[in-house]
């Protein structure tokens, strides 16, 4: 089955026939439905409160009836409008809002206690109309998102990327818009359940600044069906980043902190050690690496 | 929409950053009335996040108080300890109880309008306005 995002642009492709296709269709419900479920866990919201959580993507507010059911209050945007108009008719709690999350939110400042969106975003990367610069279209989202999120609230954004190029140029524009945090990956091994999840942090309500990753799910080698049970041993799954413009790494440094010398045996050990976890065909070290050949007769 | 999300809402046309909030409603349908479950923890919460002197501007230009029979609310942010029972249910009322379902959102500064439509307001904006 080929990917929604390489058919048409979203307000197009979910037209009435899509949307209720994809609303009534019970499998969709139910993976849609554990999404949030688990977007819902991962945006660990404080126990027993009624937030405000922003659905961006909401569609026809599967997601949100989720949240609803949880108590909480949410606000959801999507471009289609054949989809909104399904949410209307299934009468779902949330309010709800035709708009382009490329284009920017204008909510005020500080406004929302949290924000999950359930394969969106992976949208954004389409370039599906003239003028439409998808690092441009990320850069203006995370940017407002970040702004209208409450001092330490989280938003989880779950994701298909159509690949790691397009997950990473997910990932380095929120880092740019300051949000820290990163990629939870559920059950890495098996390719149907294995999901994405962005966990991003805007500013940390802690006071030494720093902020615990959420576990992956089904880390282990364990079954894709078997997923209520949380795997709490090792996460060596998540990819951390930070916020890079606090200290940009540095070029290649010896201990002293002077630039080494461009093509030292340090540089180049580093350099086939790095082409070797890319999985290129990469000499074996010797002591011979990274001398100067003996000039000519 | 909720008066809740209407008092969150800016206009986002590229370069209108000023003066643009709230968002001058104009309808062309009756506001409609649901009632909601009142929930006493959420409403205290909100008072934070309210724009306070926004809410009781709309609420004054729609006319909630004769509709709903509640008291004005204060234009200055209430202390969220000492807020009692009555003012919390009218901010309740006025906040998640009243829906715009048709009509129009101005902005007072560039004057751009977003059409309100079964209650969904559409957001988007055209090329020229990014």
């Amino acid at each position: 089955m080929s990917r929604p995002e390489e058919i048409g642009p979203p307000e197009i492709f979910y037209n009435e026939t899509e949307a209720k296709k994809y609303t009534t269709n019970s499998r969709i419900q139910e993976i849609q439905a554990r999404m949030t479920n688990r977007a819902l866990e991962l945006l660990n919201l404080p126990p027993d409160q009624p937030s405000l959580v922003l659905d961006i993507g909401c569609g026809s507010g599967l997601s949100g009836d989720v949240l609803a059911e949880n108590g909480h209050t949410w606000v959801g945007i999507d471009i289609s409008k054949p989809m909104l108009e399904v949410a209307v008719e299934r009468e779902v709690d949330g309010d709800l809002f035709l708009w382009d999350m490329g284009e920017g939110l204008s909510f005020r400042t500080g406004v929302f206690d949290g924000a999950i969106s359930i394969s969106a975003l992976q949208w954004l990367c389409n370039a599906d109309k003239k003028g439409h610069e998808p690092h441009k279209r990320l850069r203006l989202f995370f940017n407002t998102l970040y702004k209208c999120l409450a001092r330490g609230a989280r938003a989880v954004l779950q994701v298909y990327p159509n690949g790691p190029d397009q997950m990473n140029m997910i990932t380095t524009a929120a880092m740019r818009c300051g949000f820290s945090g990163g990629l939870v990956v559920d059950y890495p091994n098996s390719t149907r359940a294995k999901k994405f999840f962005l966990c991003l942090f805007a500013g940390s309500a802690t006071t030494d600044g720093r902020v615990e990753m959420p576990k992956a799910k089904g880390v282990d080698g364990e079954g894709s069906d078997s997923d209520e049970e949380e795997e709490e041993e090792e996460g060596p799954r998540q990819a951390r980043f930070e916020n890079r413009a606090k200290g940009g790494k540095s070029h290649y440094k010896t201990k002293e902190g002077k630039r080494a010398s461009v093509k030292s045996r340090d540089w180049v050990l580093n350099k086939k050690e790095r082409q070797r976890t890319q999985g290129k065909h990469v000499r074996p070290d010797s002591k011979y690496t990274g001398r100067k050949r003996q000039g000519a007769f | 929409m909720k008066i809740l999300t209407h008092n969150m809402l800016m206009c986002n046309v590229k370069g209108c950053d000023k003066g643009n909030f709230p968002l001058r409603i104009e309808l062309s349908e009756p506001v409609s009335i649901q009632e909601t479950e009142f929930n006493e923890d959420f409403a205290r919460r909100l008072i934070g996040k309210v724009d306070w002197p926004a809410l009781a501007e709309t609420a004054a230009a729609l006319g909630l108080y004769d509709k709903l029979g509640i008291p004005e609310l204060p234009s200055t942010p209430p202390e969220a300890a000492t807020a009692d029972d009555a003012l919390l249910k009218a901010m309740h009322r006025v906040l998640l109880e009243v829906q715009v379902i048709e009509g129009k959102l101005v902005c007072n500064n560039c004057g751009k309008a977003y059409s309100v439509s079964k209650g969904i307001p559409n957001m988007l904006l055209t090329q020229d306005e990014l």
